[in-house]
């Protein structure tokens, strides 16, 4: 099975559990997700990700100026991306558990 | 965070990146591609094996992960463009499902393609070189045919491909089936009875049209469109050949060229009729032409009503005033006398 198929169903509620910890710019998304195990994950997933749960209204956006480098543009979770990481775990943890047990009582 | 800088390659990127979103709102394109730069400095910086990605893909990524929708523009590339086509059309098939059968059909008939496409392409290039007009080649060509088709059956089976080889192989396809229809027209014409006067009459009149279709024989600028001879003494021929002052055929028809059954009434369409001469061809300047019935065929054109035969024009009167002076040798040819038949031949005139 393609890991990455896997994936696209569930790079939303990643993407809020990582930015639930701490704040973070698009490629420092990406670099967490990554270094927490989804090494297949695409930076343009991620950012278009970003970008569709802030239109949704489940992050908040802030530019921070750099005095080198490009400015960055900052994600920080709010509350109503809190409830909708809240109900996604409950889905996923149910349907993790449905799809261990059936797989492990086709393997028996 | 690692202290990064932005590449020309990087730059490059993201304004391709940018161009491929260009159907976007400008803000929308904006927020979304906002930071681009420093974040694929940044990832690059860390790990510099990385390549970047075609950004075509990467905005299509993007795009799609952003959840916007995938639209066409004429300011993208024609060949994602073109593709998205193929992508539309693909999907349409497969909606339905008597399109999905035939195109399953059609794909299992695919290596035939590839013999035929390799053997058209050594036609198309055998006839540059003036090498090959029927519809098998000499041994050369043959060898050359060959290899062709080697070459095409790899590609066909993906063994071969490369990213620059996709448009030539676009173009390949369609120039190998124009190349097709030429060959198979080709051969069936050279069995074709007909084909030299059709031909024949058909080249003239492209070659009289010029800015106006001039062909045929003109009457103070009015198309004729039959002739009807009448002898010294005034009475209908039938079956007279006519010429032009320089040899040529005076034909006021060409195969295919059609009219009104009936002038008066003109309900229905009739096909003028060649006739045939011992030499083999079917020509058109045996006066009067005849006319056969027509119905129009599955394909829309003309064709004559089966079992309909040739029917004469009605004649414009049913007698001429006489030739002075050469009513009676005329009459009859037999007897004509080498004296006054010299005063209606137009040799003399």
């Amino acid at each position: 099975m393609d890991a990455t198929q896997l994936l696209k169903g569930v790079l939303d509620v990643a993407v809020l559990a990582v930015v639930e910890d701490e704040d973070g710019y698009g490629y420092d998304v990406v670099r967490r997700l990554r270094a927490s195990g989804l090494e297949e994950v695409g930076d343009a997933s991620v950012y278009g990700t970003l970008r569709r749960l802030y239109t949704a209204g489940a992050l908040t956006s802030y530019v921070v100026p750099s005095e080198e480098g490009p400015h960055r543009k900052y994600y920080g979770i709010n509350d109503q991306g809190r409830t909708m990481l809240e109900l996604q775990r409950k889905v996923w943890t149910e349907f993790a558990t449905t799809m261990n047990t059936l797989l492990k009582g086709a393997a028996a | 965070m690692n202290a990064s800088t932005i590449t020309p390659e990087i730059a490059a990127f993201a304004t391709a990146v940018r161009a491929a979103l260009s159907d976007l709102p400008a803000d929308e394109r904006d927020e979304l591609t906002d930071g681009l730069e420093a974040d694929l400095a940044e990832a690059y910086a860390e790990d510099l094996r990385r390549e970047l990605p075609d950004p075509g893909e990467y905005a299509a990524e993007l795009r799609t992960a952003a959840g916007l929708p995938v639209q066409e523009s004429k300011r993208r590339g024609f060949s994602e463009a073109w593709r998205g086509s193929v992508r539309d059309v693909r999907s349409a098939i497969d909606r339905h499902p008597a399109l999905s059968a035939t195109a399953d059909f059609l794909k299992t008939l695919r290596p035939a393609w590839w013999v035929a496409r390799g053997w058209a392409a050594t036609y198309v290039v055998a006839q540059v070189f003036g090498g090959w007009w029927g519809l098998l080649p000499g041994l050369p060509w043959f060898l050359v045919a060959i290899a062709a088709i080697v070459l095409s059956v790899q590609i066909g089976r993906g063994r071969w491909t490369f990213r620059w080889l996709t448009p030539l192989v676009v173009v390949g396809n369609v120039v190998a089936a124009i190349a097709l229809v030429v060959m198979i027209d080709h051969s069936a014409n050279g069995g074709y009875v007909y084909g030299s006067s059709f031909d024949e009459g058909y080249q003239q009149g492209m070659l009289d049209s010029g800015t106006q279709d001039l062909t045929g024989v003109y009457l103070d600028g009015q198309a004729v469109t039959n002739i009807f001879p009448y002898d010294a003494s005034g009475k209908p021929l039938k079956d007279v050949q006519l010429y032009s002052e320089n040899g040529r055929r005076l034909s006021t028809a060409v195969a295919g060229g059609n009219g009104c059954l009936d002038e008066s009434t003109c309900d229905e369409y009739g096909l003028w009729v060649s006739r045939a001469l011992t030499s083999g061809l079917a020509v058109f300047n045996v006066y009067p032409l005849q006319m056969v019935q027509t119905e129009t065929d599955e394909m829309g054109a003309d064709v004559p009503v089966e079992g309909a035969e040739p029917i004469d024009k009605p004649l414009p009167f049913p007698l001429a005033p006489a030739v002075v002076g050469a009513e009676s040798d005329t009459q009859d040819g037999a007897k004509a006398d080498p004296k006054s038949e010299s005063k209606v031949s137009p040799d003399n005139d």
